[in-house]
């Protein structure tokens, strides 16, 4: 039983890159605008949908799609930003969930009136293919998901900490109205700031159309695993992303191979509990960030 | 003569008002967004139908049991959360009725599973169902007027007044001298102990219970939904969500599937957050005061 243990390490750090990389768009979000986007998982469902009919119509590579569909989720972003988050950035907390809460309701319904309700998958070359490492069996589509999942949050880090624009988003987040005082777009960042989120969400959503069925509800499955990732991390922090991902995934592999695999879901939702009460802030994030900058 | 189509509009009409008003208790008054309502829902309604269908106790004893296995629960898993403010509160509640859910699919010796749990039909009153559909309206018409009549005497009492102190700055009520911890305890405890007997009466209504029909997201957000339409934080806005709400709903459902449905309903929630936050209740009294 024991001889498995590296193996399934292996595949829980990988399954933590994907879990890693669903989350990084959501605690970018909540990192800077102060908002949990309970929409996140129809965003990233909305991308997996562009990958399968650009593959299907076009025979477009999934992973190729990304070049049309993640600029689109960018630009619908925005919209959304303008026309629902802009204006509820200063309601109460209840406005704010149900307001995301209803783009989910949404946007997933109108998937499911379009689409339908069938599961879909893309198949390709790679999809079934396999490295051995050391005896070990590497998944393609699982290492590409968790190199993305590095290259993407390394790039978000280096934005934030070295560039212009990454410092007066820093600023913004410390103190929006000192921010704005000192000539900082603050409208503008924030707009930039949701659209870049979604697009994260876009682009995990083309790698995992390779490896995962495309369905209108598929959202809703990543988001809860992407809620305990993030909560586990620490609520902004990009890192804490990484972190609680290949927590969450190395935790769920091993309890699926040695108790069972339908309580897989309940290790990982009950190590969320945990961690909500022994550390609310989580593993990276900083006590009341949900409060920090809003007043 | 009234069919029973109709009938069943109205039963549904009052235990969604029922429902939302006890969520209204914790949102509306203690700033407490639960997004796990179902999980009350849910245990309210598969003790009274375990108990009956499966140990063949009277399901007056499951209503009892249930509110009271329902209000420990609820003392044990919302305790912790209440450390967790805003958002955070919320997805901490969405997670109970998730593992709820699968606890139920997977514990089938008690709950029968995935396929669902059926309690027998034996009409009469110390079985707690009913040949007639009236009988079910009167009693869904008690609960909502309990809910409504709870909420208008927390509204006026010491109790609201706590709560919304709490609700809209938790850290200055404590410094006048207000229990944070106590007060969200004490309204927890009442809207689960409503919200169970919601279940429990849903239960001996429908006669069919299976993990999805009553922990769903769907239920909580409904709950939620009629409230937000009504107004949050007024005694009668559940209601009058629940009576525009149920009707148009089933007049939606008749003549539309689930995706174009819920389509309108993602849409009347984000209609309602970005142009009424108040609500129906909310825009009368402003309006009043004009």
């Amino acid at each position: 039983m024991l001889s498995i243990l590296p193996q399934l390490l292996v595949s829980g750090v990988l399954i933590g890159g994907v879990y890693a990389l669903l989350s990084i768009g959501l605690t970018l979000i909540f990192g800077v605008l102060r908002i949990v986007n309970f929409a996140q998982g129809e965003f990233i469902m909305l991308a997996m949908f562009g990958a399968f009919w650009l593959n299907l119509a076009l025979g477009v590579d999934p992973y190729l799609s990304a070049i049309v569909v993640v600029p689109a989720i960018f630009v619908l972003g925005m919209v959304v930003e303008r026309f629902v988050i802009q204006r509820i950035l200063h309601a109460p907390h209840s406005m704010q969930i149900f307001a995301t809460f209803g783009v989910s309701v949404l946007m997933q319904n109108l998937a499911l009136t379009l689409w339908g309700p069938d599961y879909r998958s893309v198949i390709t070359p790679y999809t079934s293919q396999a490295y051995t490492v050391a005896g070990l069996s590497i998944s393609a589509t699982s290492l590409f998901a968790f190199v993305a999942a590095i290259v993407m949050a390394a790039g978000l880090i280096a934005f934030l900490h070295f560039s212009r624009g990454g410092r007066a988003l820093r600023a913004m987040v410390q103190n929006r109205y000192a921010a704005a005082l000192m000539g900082v777009d603050t409208k503008r960042l924030n707009r930039l700031a949701f659209g870049c989120g979604v697009a994260c969400a876009a682009v995990s959503g083309c790698i995992l159309t390779p490896m995962y069925y495309t369905f209108p509800t598929v959202g809703v499955d990543l988001i809860i695993t992407s809620f305990v990732v993030v909560v586990l991390g620490g609520m902004g922090s990009i890192a804490g992303a990484i972190v609680g991902g290949l927590i969450i995934g190395i935790a769920q592999t091993v309890t699926g191979f040695y108790f069972s695999v339908e309580f897989k879901d309940v290790v990982a939702l009950l190590l969320f509990i945990v961690i909500l009460l022994v550390r609310p802030q989580g593993l990276f994030g900083r006590l009341g960030a949900e409060e920090m900058g809003t007043k | 003569m009234i069919n029973d189509y109709y009938l069943n509009i109205v039963v549904m009409t009052f235990l969604w008002a029922a429902l939302s008003g006890a969520w209204n208790l914790l949102a509306g008054y203690g700033g407490l967004v639960s997004l796990g309502q179902s999980a009350f829902f849910g245990i309210g309604a598969y003790t009274t139908a375990v108990l009956y269908a499966q140990f063949g106790l009277s399901p007056w004893l499951g209503m009892g049991a249930g509110v009271v296995f329902t209000t420990v629960t609820a003392v044990i898993i919302s305790w912790p959360c209440f450390r967790l403010r805003g958002a955070f509160f919320s997805l901490a509640t969405m997670v109970f009725p998730i593992v709820l859910e699968i606890v139920a699919n997977n514990w089938a010796s008690v709950t029968r599973g995935s396929s669902g749990i059926a309690l027998p039909f034996k009409p009469g009153l110390n079985n707690f169902i009913f040949d007639s559909r009236w009988a079910y309206m009167a009693a869904a018409f008690l609960l909502m007027m309990g809910v409504y009549g709870i909420t208008r005497w927390i509204h006026r009492g010491r109790l609201g007044l706590y709560l919304i102190a709490v609700r809209d700055d938790q850290d200055a009520a404590e410094s006048m001298g207000v229990e944070p911890v106590k007060v969200k305890l004490i309204v927890t405890m009442i809207s689960a102990a409503l919200t169970s007997l919601g279940g429990f009466l849903y239960a001996q209504y429908i006669l069919f219970l299976d993990p999805p029909s009553v922990f769903s997201i769907n239920i909580s957000v409904q709950i939620a939904l009629f409230s937000l339409i009504g107004g949050l934080g007024t005694p009668v806005g559940p209601i009058i969500g629940s009576l525009i709400m149920t009707p148009l709903d089933g007049v939606l459902s008749a003549f539309l599937g689930g995706g174009p449905r819920l389509v309108i309903y993602g849409a009347v929630l984000l209609g309602v957050v970005l142009v009424a936050p108040q609500g129906v209740a909310g825009a009368w009294q402003a309006w009043r005061r004009k």
